[in-house]
């Protein structure tokens, strides 16, 4: 049975979160996914876990690349790591693995974030 | 591991061509018509105006690979104008600004073709400043929402994130999928146009209530006026009928008088007995009660409304909010009254979100209930004014009781009586946020 959509948060370090998505990332969770994001990653710079994604749809990868526009525009940036075999099809064939920060693991992209 | 760049994501003019390899168009075509079911599934379940859009716009971002994403509807009253509804990754400010600038040039060509344009199509269209604002916003292109024939609204998408170019079977898709949401995005006005009538309905007939109660506590003033006088004048009779007169014509008069006086106050009292039990005194029935749950289902019910009226609304309550002692028709009231007010003093297009957290001061913890909007804000010199507005326009302050469009003094009385608080501050420009303080119980 598919683990149902959830958002486990993770602030490791004052100007650092981690947001860890589960489960199905399409329409019904993109404003969730948003919301938790702009709240937990206030002045921080942000990794989004993907490790746990199960299913991402159209809308899914809509909210993130929402996210990560949004933050570029502030002096944060977002990192991707541990993308999911699910999620990894998409984002190739969209070409974003070209463009999008992405890192093999999670504690890589915290130590690109503090390098940063 | 990829370095972490401030690099930009790439929104240029100069878009590659689309040199895919056989097998990845067919997973192109795979993933689009995978988008277009998923849109097709998420309408049929989805009739909230704001809600829609959002799906829309990621959906197609996600379906195109573009960062930047922006809707407008076009309001038709009080004057024609796009109005933005949702905007992801465009500056909304310079989105704004292009739309209010291409937007005539944009509907005539619109009603035209009926489907999406590249905006490098548009040059011959707009005048050079205007195409240059465009392309300055992030727009790689636009594309009218139909509804019938009815150019109901706008979509602007941004460049592809690859720096591939849009295809015609991109256009093509984009069209069917604003061909589904614009039946979609209809049937969402209308039924919350439906809901906002039901509502209004419901509210005329507490006005009606009202009027009705109003109407019988004019009856009782205007009764114990008549009251008081009518006892002397049967008591002066009496004493007359007793001692005063001899002639048998004049005591018969007299008699009769008296008797059509003890009738009117028969008549009288009977009013007074229908009055009092009609008349609506100002009662507080406060208990200790989860506010959260009351500010849930009154968001849901205005959502409609305010949704209609092109206006976004979200509630966004704390973790962990504390009960609160409060009266829950008079809460709803001041709640009403307050994004009533909102609606009224806050252009199209703009937020408003209800909001609710812990707050201590003056050592007493409280439930904070805010309302706050993003509209142009009080000027200074009125804040003070704005809870005594209604004294002054009206002078009395017993006709708003119950509803009559009831005005900030009266929703500011009422949380008083609550023995709660009502605050406003407000920056010009910025916009205004109501505080209802209630005293966690």
């Amino acid at each position: 049975m598919n683990e149902p959509f959830h958002l486990e948060v993770d602030t490791p370090a004052p100007r650092l979160a981690v947001v860890r998505i589960h489960g199905y990332l399409d329409a019904h969770n993109a404003a969730e996914l948003l919301a938790t994001c702009r709240e937990v990653a206030q002045e921080k710079h942000l990794v989004l876990n993907l490790a746990g994604v199960s299913f991402i749809a159209s809308s899914g990868i809509g909210a993130l690349l929402a996210l990560v526009e949004e933050f570029q525009q502030t002096d944060y940036f977002v990192r991707l790591a541990e993308i999911s075999p699910a999620s990894d099809s998409v984002i190739r064939l969209l070409n974003l693995d070209q463009i999008l920060s992405i890192d093999p693991t999670e504690s890589a992209a915290l130590e690109a974030m503090k390098a940063a | 591991m990829s370095e972490p760049s401030r690099q930009p994501i790439p929104h240029g003019h100069e878009s590659r061509a689309s040199g895919a390899p056989p097998e990845g168009l067919a997973a192109r075509r795979e993933h689009s018509l995978n988008s277009l079911l998923e849109l097709s599934r998420e309408l049929k379940v989805s009739l909230d105006l704001h809600q829609t859009v959002d799906l829309l716009l990621f959906n197609l971002m996600g379906q195109f690979g573009t960062a930047r994403a922006a809707l407008w509807l076009f309001e038709s009253a009080p004057a024609p104008r796009a109005v933005m509804i949702r905007c992801h990754g465009l500056q909304r400010a310079a989105a704004g600004s292009a739309i209010e600038a291409a937007e005539a040039a944009l509907r005539r060509r619109m009603e035209l073709e009926l489907s999406p344009i590249l905006c490098w199509a548009l040059k011959d269209d707009l005048e050079a400043p205007v195409f240059h604002l465009v392309r300055q916003a992030g727009i790689a292109l636009f594309a009218p929402l139909f509804a019938h024939r009815d150019l109901l609204g706008l979509l602007a998408l941004g460049d592809r994130l690859d720096g591939e170019a849009y295809t015609p079977g991109d256009l093509k898709t984009l069209e069917t999928a604003l061909g589904m949401v614009g039946m979609s995005l209809l049937n969402a006005r209308l039924y919350n146009r439906m809901l906002e009538n039901n509502r209004q309905l419901r509210l005329t007939n507490e006005r009606l209530r009202e009027h009705d109660r109003l109407k019988t506590e004019f009856l009782s003033n205007v009764n114990h006026e008549l009251r008081t006088p009518l006892a002397v004048v049967i008591g002066t009779m009496e004493c007359l009928v007793e001692h005063g007169v001899a002639d048998p014509a004049m005591r018969e008069l007299l008699v009769s008088g008296l008797q059509k006086s003890h009738d009117l106050r028969g008549l009288i009292e009977n009013l007074l007995v229908l009055s009092d039990a009609t008349r609506g005194r100002l009662e507080f029935h406060i208990e200790p009660g989860d506010a959260g749950s009351l500010l849930e289902s009154f968001h849901a019910d205005r959502l409609a409304g305010v949704s209609e009226a092109l206006r976004d609304f979200r509630y966004r309550p704390a973790r962990d909010l504390p009960a609160a002692r409060f009266d829950r028709q008079r809460l709803l009231q001041i709640l009403d009254e307050l994004v009533d007010n909102a609606v009224k003093f806050t252009p199209s297009g703009s937020s408003l979100e209800l909001r609710a957290r812990r707050h201590e001061q003056d050592e007493a913890s409280w439930l904070a209930i805010e309302l706050a909007d993003n509209g142009p804000g009080i000027p200074p010199d009125r804040m003070d004014s704005i809870f005594r507005s209604f004294e002054q326009v009206d002078g009395s302050w017993t006709r708003k009781v119950g509803g009559l469009g009831v005005g900030l003094a009266f929703a500011r009385g009422l949380a008083e009586g609550m023995n709660g608080k009502l605050l406003a501050r407000s920056t010009p420009g910025s916009g205004s946020v109501f505080t209802i303080l209630l005293p966690a119980a």
